[in-house]
């Protein structure tokens, strides 16, 4: 069986005459923990939804564990979860009435686990779900969605409500299903440093398009941020640098670079100056260099 | 079938049963006279309003909770059966008692003793196929609003032809008594009037299920 889990070719969706997607090509394999990222608008949802089918794309194709995602049967579905904002339950279920639906709809799922991790968080399993924080529900849905042991794990804003305790916990749970069941966990989230303790691989959506997809390993090895005085000279980037974002302050401009095939520090000390002051880039950073200091580059 | 997503569906339903059962009871019990279905106005805006209802509850891919239960590990195809199957148990729950108090002793008792309708004895046996007559409109009536309902959440097309269906078939459902057609038309017209009931049911069926496949859950 091939290693592909989700698998998407040329996608787009318009919404009227609004590209909401376009041209996303891209793939999730088993095992991996894959950050999408993006600003507010850029498309995640969407994207999560076309690859679900509950959107049809406008063009391009998905497929979802080797099926396409418009024509999902139930031997696909079961062994796919999906936790979407704005997909919440009704309120007047209870959390055993909830374990039901997911041991009706997915024949791996572990109710025991789902028990453990609901009343871990002191969630008692008859009352009903309005009773129960954002947070809590939140809690709720996403314990559900780990014990149903899925090979596909589509999660739309996991923390949004959560508390820095039961984020820890989310992640850490995600990490070990990708680790031991080898199952593919693609995590919408605008909490970054979250994401960037167990991510593979990064993702990031902007205006409808993948910007830049690539693993984490291959990011920290490739990229620096680069502080020179504000008075220097702009340099000359060599071969194959990209300038991702820079951004200019009084006294200084930072810009970030990335710098494929290897041997990135020894490279861009030719380019540079003594002045220069070079650093390895977070996440966080990486994900502003591309967004907020792109256009400036 | 999945008895845990039935028992899902039904519960959804549950407070439209629960309001639709004593009030479908008291209006047949106190009814003075045969129910006849295509003569009743008061029994065709139970029927419609009661479908719309449950319309609501089974049948809105825009609401959090019918997302909700889209995103879960069940096909389309297995939804889809389910909701029809969910429905016409909701729609049999809340006539059948209704049923019951048409076909015993019920009706004919409280009205000769409770009402002092003393004729109605002899006209009861009129009402006797009425349970049945009802069932089908609703069933039609449902047919209807669930192909509205999906063709409209079919994408990229804004398919309002469903809407204009259900839109007519209400405004059939409710001018029918008035015009008193199956007294002053010829015989065969009840027949074929209900044939084509059965029919627009049918059809209105078959697309349903030619068309959710393809349906958009947006929210």
């Amino acid at each position: 069986m091939s290693d592909l889990c989700i698998e998407t070719h040329e996608l787009g969706r318009m919404f009227g005459k609004t590209a909401v997607l376009r041209d996303i090509s891209w793939q999730a394999s088993a095992g991996n923990v894959v950050a999408l990222l993006g600003p507010n608008g850029s498309g995640k949802t969407t994207l999560f939804k076309l690859v679900r089918g509950l959107l049809i794309p406008t063009s391009g194709s998905s497929t979802l564990l080797g099926t396409r995602s418009d024509s999902l049967p139930d031997s696909v579905t079961n062994r796919v979860c999906c936790v979407l904002e704005g997909c919440s339950p009704p309120k007047w279920v209870t959390i055993r009435q909830l374990m039901d639906l997911h041991a009706a709809a997915y024949p791996q799922f572990d109710r025991a686990l789902a028990e453990e991790l609901v009343k871990q968080r002191g969630l008692p399993l008859n009352r009903r779900f309005w009773t129960f924080s954002k947070g809590q529900q939140r809690w709720a849905e996403l314990a559900l969605s780990i014990a149903s042991r899925p090979d596909v794990l589509l999660l739309d804003e996991p923390a949004d409500g959560l508390d820095p305790a039961v984020r820890r916990e989310l992640y850490d749970r995600l990490r070990e299903l990708a680790n031991e069941r080898n199952t593919a966990v693609v995590v919408a989230s605008h909490v970054i440093a979250d994401v960037e303790r167990i991510a593979d691989e990064l993702v990031l959506i902007q205006h409808g398009q993948i910007t830049l997809q690539a693993s984490l390993e291959t990011l920290r090895e490739e990229v620096r941020e680069i502080e020179l005085p504000a008075d220097q000279v702009p340099l000359q980037w060599g071969d194959g640098m990209r300038v991702l974002g820079s951004k200019r302050a009084t006294s200084s401009r930072v810009t970030w670079v990335r710098t494929p095939g290897g041997d990135v520090d020894r490279r861009l000390q030719g380019c540079l100056s003594e002045r220069a002051v070079v650093r390895p880039v977070g996440l966080e950073m990486l994900y502003f260099a591309c967004t907020e200091y792109a256009e400036a580059s | 079938m999945k008895p845990a997503l039935l028992r899902w569906l039904l519960w959804q339903t549950l407070p439209v049963t629960s309001i639709a059962v004593p009030i479908f009871a008291l209006f047949v019990a106190l009814y003075p006279g045969p129910i006849f279905w295509m003569r009743d106005t008061t029994l065709w805006i139970l029927i419609l309003l009661h479908g719309y209802a449950l319309h609501l509850c089974l049948g809105r891919p825009r609401s959090s909770s019918m997302a909700h239960l889209y995103c879960q590990g069940f096909s389309r195809q297995t939804l889809w059966r389910h909701v029809v199957v969910a429905t016409w148990l909701a729609i049999l729950a809340a006539w059948i008692p209704v049923a019951a108090l048409i076909w015993s002793p019920a009706r004919v008792w409280i009205q000769s003793n409770l009402l002092d309708n003393q004729r109605f004895f002899v006209l009861a046996p009129l009402e006797r196929s009425s349970p049945v007559f009802i069932l089908i409109a609703e069933m039609v009536w449902m047919a209807v609003l669930n192909y509205a309902w999906v063709r409209e959440a079919q994408p990229f097309r804004g398919l309002r032809g469903g809407r204009w269906l259900a839109r007519l078939f209400v405004i059939v459902a409710l001018l029918m008594p008035f015009t008193q057609w199956d007294r002053i038309g010829p015989s065969w017209l009840v027949p074929t009037a209900m044939a084509c009931w059965i029919v627009v049911g049918l059809i209105a069926f078959w697309g349903t299920f030619r068309l959710q496949s393809r349906m958009e859950v947006r929210i």
